[in-house]
């Protein structure tokens, strides 16, 4: 009876370790250019998703079907996330020459994103959602650059 | 009549009360990102709670003892205790999910923060708890959690392309880009989300503060046999939805906010006001269960006094263990940690304690002198026995899982 006590405290244990450990979500660095591309793909995916959302959240709420606070907190969720991404991103050291114009094209994008959905919150915040599908506009063609971004470095 | 009545109620709040923060953020999750082939992970969950709850309905109406009464009674009081501290802990993880799905429902009407929220929606828990008449908490909550069947019509407004649809769900395969060991981590999610520990704890315990006795097993098995497979059948719209819509978009959910969007576009304003009704009434009832299961599950080990029908003053440490668990859900969620990702490891982690509950339970169903004439008969323990060997696996696989995928990432 005492060892599948002690049997069911370590399983405890290990699910408590792994619960925790999950939870900080840690930063690996990039030793290579693989690994490096497939940080950058990763971030892109994460910045599409964010941008997609936010084109619906503006459909949606440019022609009416959709609640002001509930379109606005969509969209600052959909900056928040792509902020998040970029920052973390940003954070990966490049390894070489190759990662840094990899870093740079992948920047320019996250930027016009970052910049495109605070355009559309701010927008959306004044109560202003008849004009979100034209801000929105814009987000159209990065999403597509985005797509064949990551596309190149599936 | 009024027992029709009773059992048509008793199936509605069922149904009703079957989907919470964790259905609605694996379903949507995984019909983003792997479109309906992993139905099968939900069909699987949900005949698996069915068996499991009606066990343990049973259980509780013949024998008139709850889950862990029962627990500590079969497996000895040391390692009854370890099987306390993880179920309670899982159960308190998934009461922070819940309320702060409470308080994300709350953000979504109001575009005030959800930390703002998280106390409120804690004393608004604690309050029906104290105040509201057992049976009144649970049919108005379940049947408020009803608003959540718009996802389902929202998907037929949808006009998706059905066979593709059931191609996807009948052939199950790991979409391009997605590995094994991911595909089958978010499978334990499906699986965690529709077979929630508490959920077994609380309908055991509310059997038992209803006073069920062999009269009301034909009631154990229509809110069983009918109220759960039909909101599973929800849970299967809201993957659905987040296949037609955020698949082909390459959008992945990670907000509660994004579920409501199918909604959105297919009924518009009307529509996304029921969405947000049935977030808040699924989180809410979900919330109330997971802090009433908390202190069941304790008061139950150590023999006090529990439960809602007996008044604060006769029951006050089951009180007691219920304030503590939401003050802790006020505290964590305060800490700003991503409710989405407390939902998921809520939900893989309960899929891997699983055997802890299930397990007593399933003895106990076997056990003649407890159940008489009530015990399983050679088919349910044919299926009973699958799944136990089901959930040993899963809660084999569940932790190298989530290590080899980073959680799924």
């Amino acid at each position: 009876m005492h060892r599948i006590t002690r049997a069911w405290q370590t399983a405890l244990a290990v699910v408590f370790v792994v619960a925790a450990a999950a939870c900080v979500e840690p930063m690996t660095p990039a030793r290579t250019f693989d690994d490096y591309e497939h940080k950058a793909k990763d971030t892109a995916e994460s910045a599409l998703s964010s941008v997609q959302t936010a084109r619906l959240a503006a459909r949606v709420g440019g022609r009416g079907d959709a609640f002001g606070p509930y379109v606005s907190v969509v969209l600052s969720e959909s900056e928040t996330g792509t902020a998040h991404a970029s920052s973390v991103f940003a954070s990966v050291q490049p390894p070489d020459d190759h990662a840094d114009r990899l870093r740079s094209q992948l920047t320019r994008l996250l930027s016009r994103a970052e910049g495109g959905l605070a355009r559309l919150r701010i927008a959306a915040r004044r109560g202003e959602l008849d004009r979100l599908p034209h801000l929105a506009a814009p987000l159209g063609p990065l999403s597509r650059r985005l797509e064949r971004f990551i596309a190149r470095h599936e | 009549m009024k027992k029709l009545f009773g059992v048509t109620l008793g199936i509605l709040t069922a149904i009703g009360g079957f989907v919470d923060i964790g259905d609605i953020v694996a379903n949507s999750e995984t019909g983003a990102r792997f479109g309906m082939s992993l139905a099968w992970a939900v069909v699987l969950g949900v005949i698996g709670i069915i068996v499991f709850a009606e066990m343990s309905g049973r259980v509780a109406a013949v024998s008139k003892r709850a889950t862990f009464d029962l627990v500590r009674e079969r497996l000895g009081a040391r390692t009854a205790f370890v099987n306390l501290g993880a179920s309670l802990f899982i159960t308190v993880l998934t009461l922070i999910a819940e309320v702060a799905g409470v308080a994300l429902a709350l953000q979504l009407a109001s575009d005030v923060n959800y930390l703002l929220w998280i106390p409120l929606a804690a004393l608004l828990v604690w309050l029906v708890i104290w105040r509201v008449k057992f049976e009144s908490m649970e049919r108005a909550f379940g049947l408020l959690g009803l608003a959540i069947i718009v996802i389902a019509v929202a998907v037929w407004q949808l006009h998706p392309s059905w066979s593709h649809l059931w191609d996807q769900a009948s052939n199950p395969s790991v979409p391009s880009g997605e590995g094994h060991p991911t595909y089958f981590y978010y499978a334990i999610a499906l699986f965690g989300a529709a077979m929630t520990p508490y959920e077994v704890f609380f309908f055991s315990s509310g059997a038992v503060e209803e006073r069920w006795d062999r009269s009301d097993l034909s009631l154990n098995k229509a809110n069983v046999f009918i109220g759960f497979p039909l909101g599973g059948f929800l849970s299967l719209a809201l993957m659905a939805a987040a296949a037609i819509v955020f698949q082909p978009l390459g959008i992945g959910v990670d907000h509660l906010s994004q579920v409501g969007l199918p909604v959105s576009l297919a009924l518009g304003k009307i529509g996304l006001a029921l969405a947000i009704v049935g977030f808040f009434a699924t989180t809410f009832g979900a919330a109330l269960e997971t802090a009433l299961s908390s202190g069941y599950s304790v008061s139950q080990y150590f023999g006090w006094q529990w439960g809602k029908t007996h008044a604060p003053r006769d029951a006050a440490r089951f009180h007691l263990v219920v304030l503590v668990a939401l003050v802790c859900a006020i505290g964590v969620g305060l800490t700003a940690v991503d409710p989405i990702k407390v939902t998921e490891y809520s939900i893989v982690l309960s899929a891997a304690a699983l055997p802890l509950t299930y397990f007593p339970i399933f003895v106990v169903a076997n056990d003649p002198e407890f159940m008489g004439d009530q015990v399983n008969t050679r088919t349910k323990n044919a299926i009973a026995s699958f799944y136990m060997v089901l959930l040993t696996v899963v809660a084999v696989a569940t932790i190298p899982l989530m290590i080899a995928t980073k959680a799924g990432s």
